[in-house]
């Protein structure tokens, strides 16, 4: 690339809108050429300078006024949505490959399970939201749509495969199994494979080879955690070629970014407590801490002419200085529901708990979930989780309802909950593994609001 | 204990070097609500250590020390997300610091370069940096595709880098 090149790049990420790729190559150049991040700096201090608006009124027309920047409304920001797009070309692009090819492709795999909303895009593009178990698809992508959704395939030769929570998989029709997990989370099964034909799962940020084996795979734009509880998977971290082997019981996290570590790490044995970490296992929802609350608080007041703009300062770091870094909640967002062609909407904030965890969180006797939070108006809510069992073959939804009021501080034990659909087999939670935990309403007016979640140790 | 003169001293203290400090912020990180979210919490470590501030020494000196830390801290927390290494941010951080007296010399031509766009491309830049409009609300007000409203803010940032090129240039001759 050349100079001009890199202008274009950068000038994308001031906006947001270049791919974690892109700004993972403008990285590596800035941290080894002089003359880029000089260019990148003036390109940047023009953005810095407007945005930061603290140009004289006089000499700039009224156009850049005076800075408030301390006490502001946060705007949306552009970055997700411009990585949405992004991620939609990239689907698109994906997706392109497989309508054009030749229809008569021969059937690859079986719904087993469905919950939530779920739809499979093949033939050409033809979308299906209606899907049922037992039906069979051709190479495609499924869609997982919900947090508490979740899809389980069966392919000819064994080996199974479930999608679980917002998830993306394209799934290749030749005789070699290649998985695209653009994002979400995957747990396979995966029979033994034909020699020199292993099954891969190609990632944003990781490509696995497995021949054999039972792993779980979770996915984002930057980064993909790969745990393995059977067998061994290779992975190769696409930014650098480095590989890593996996053994049983042993998981890695491959980053886009080649600073982060890039090793094999022993699973920590199963525990039967959780502690949510908000801020970080959240899937749905807006985490917002408590100090961008506290000035929302006041810049809301410095508009409202209860306080000037300096009172509002120290008001917010005399109040600030004593808060947690840890300290906010987690604000329930729209998300779509219902099954097949249905389009409701609730309101969700849910949390991956894998995501942080070193080992697995398993449910055992006596184990009480105890949620803390708010609603500004009173309200029915769902409180859920999924659970799997060891070999990810079962599992489950769980469901139990509350009516809810003003701040609440609720204990909910597994009993409470009951198993979502009508399911052969085992039916309680005991013993399996939590992955998926959530809460929601149908209120939109309730503004749901989630400052804890703990799964307490049992009695 | 601080005292009601050390939280005034402090303020005004902030309130004059807000505005540098924000700039070298949005370097490293451009989303400009990430930046203040940054710029937030560097505030309160700030307050926190004030009794250690050593009021001979230039206040922004001693604050940069603390934009770094929590720019690290940033980064390092949404490592998920697009944006540069720990390092490459370190780099452009000292670079700057660096390149102060000329970046300062840059500031000054930048507004005479504001003064030679187009009311377009100013009323543009208002939407955006100003009144904080999205890109999407900037193309639906102009008529634009959300791409067109991209490339161009990208064309007048690009236009007034070499307003400034071309003014350095001038002042060197």
């Amino acid at each position: 690339m050349n100079s001009h090149d890199w202008e274009s790049v950068i000038q994308r990420h001031l906006d947001g809108a270049a791919l974690p790729e892109e700004v993972a190559g403008l990285s590596e150049q800035l941290e080894s050429d002089a003359d880029t991040r000089m260019l990148y700096i003036q390109m940047a201090r023009i953005h810095a300078t407007l945005a930061a608006d603290d140009l004289d009124e006089s000499d700039s027309d009224s156009f850049l006024r005076e800075s408030t920047v301390f006490i502001t409304k946060r705007p949306a920001t552009l970055a997700r949505w411009r990585l949405a797009v992004a991620a939609l070309a990239v689907v698109a692009l994906i997706a392109g490959v497989y309508f054009l090819r030749p229809s008569g492709e021969p059937e690859i795999a079986t719904i087993t399970e469905l919950d939530g909303s779920v739809q499979w895009t093949g033939d050409g593009g033809q979308v299906t939201v209606d899907l049922e178990p037992g039906q069979r698809l051709h190479g495609g992508t499924l869609e997982s749509l919900s947090v508490n959704s979740s899809a389980g395939l069966q392919f000819r030769d064994g080996s199974t495969v479930t999608v679980s929570g917002v998830s993306l998989l394209t799934i290749s029709a030749r005789d070699q199994k290649e998985f695209y997990l653009r994002h979400g989370n995957l747990s396979a099964t995966v029979a033994p494979q034909p020699t020199g034909k292993p099954l891969i799962v190609h990632t944003p940020a990781a490509e696995l080879e497995v021949l054999g084996t039972q792993f779980d795979v979770t996915a984002d734009s930057s980064q993909t955690k790969v745990t393995v509880n059977e067998g061994r998977v290779r992975v190769e971290r696409l930014t650098d070629g480095r590989v890593v082997e996996v053994p049983a019981a042993h998981q890695t996290v491959a980053s886009i970014e080649v600073q982060q570590e890039f090793v094999v790490t022993a699973l920590e044995k199963p525990t039967n407590s959780w502690k949510a970490n908000l801020a970080n296992e959240a899937d749905e929802g807006r985490w917002i801490s408590a100090m961008r609350a506290l000035r929302l608080e006041v810049g809301r007041a410095v508009d409202n002419g209860e306080m000037t703009a300096d009172e509002a300062r120290q008001e917010f770091l005399a109040r600030a200085a004593n808060l947690r870094e840890d300290e906010g909640s987690l604000h329930a967002a729209p998300v779509r529901s219902g099954r097949g062609a249905r389009r409701d909407v609730s309101y969700m904030a849910s949390l991956l708990v894998s995501r942080e965890q070193s080992g697995p969180v398993v449910l055992a006797k006596g184990n009480k979930f105890r949620v803390r939070g708010r609603v500004r108006s009173p309200a029915g809510v769902t409180i859920g989780f999924s659970a799997l069992d060891a070999d990810r073959a079962s599992g489950g939804r769980y469901l139990t309802r509350k009516r809810l009021e003003g701040e609440f501080d609720i204990e909910l034990p597994l009993d409470a909950f009951q198993l979502l659909g009508d399911r052969s087999g085992a039916t309680s939670p005991l013993g399996r593994e939590l992955i998926h935990w959530w809460c929601s309403t149908d209120s939109r007016e309730a503004v749901l609001e989630i400052t804890s979640v703990r799964l307490l140790e049992p009695e | 204990m601080s005292t009601d003169n050390d939280h005034e001293r402090f303020t005004r203290l902030l309130i004059q070097y807000e505005p540098e400090l924000l700039r070298c912020v949005l370097v490293a990180v451009p989303n400009r609500a990430d930046a203040r979210d940054i710029l937030q919490e560097c505030s309160v470590a700030l307050w926190r250590r004030f009794s250690e501030y050593d009021s001979e020494r230039p206040f922004a000196n001693w604050a940069m020390g603390f934009v770094r830390m929590e720019v690290r801290r940033f980064l390092r927390k949404s490592q998920r997300r697009a944006q540069l290494t720990e390092r490459a941010a370190e780099l452009l951080l000292q670079d700057e610091e660096q390149h102060a007296a000329e970046l300062d010399e840059r500031e000054r031509y930048l507004k005479n370069c504001l003064d030679a766009l187009s009311g377009d491309q100013r009323e543009l830049l208002d939407g955006y940096y100003h009144k904080e409009h999205s890109v999407s609300e900037l193309s639906q007000r102009n008529g634009r595709s959300v791409e067109a409203v991209y490339k161009m803010l990208q064309r007048i940032r690009l236009a007034l880098h070499q307003c400034i090129e071309s003014q350095m240039r001038g002042a060197e001759a």
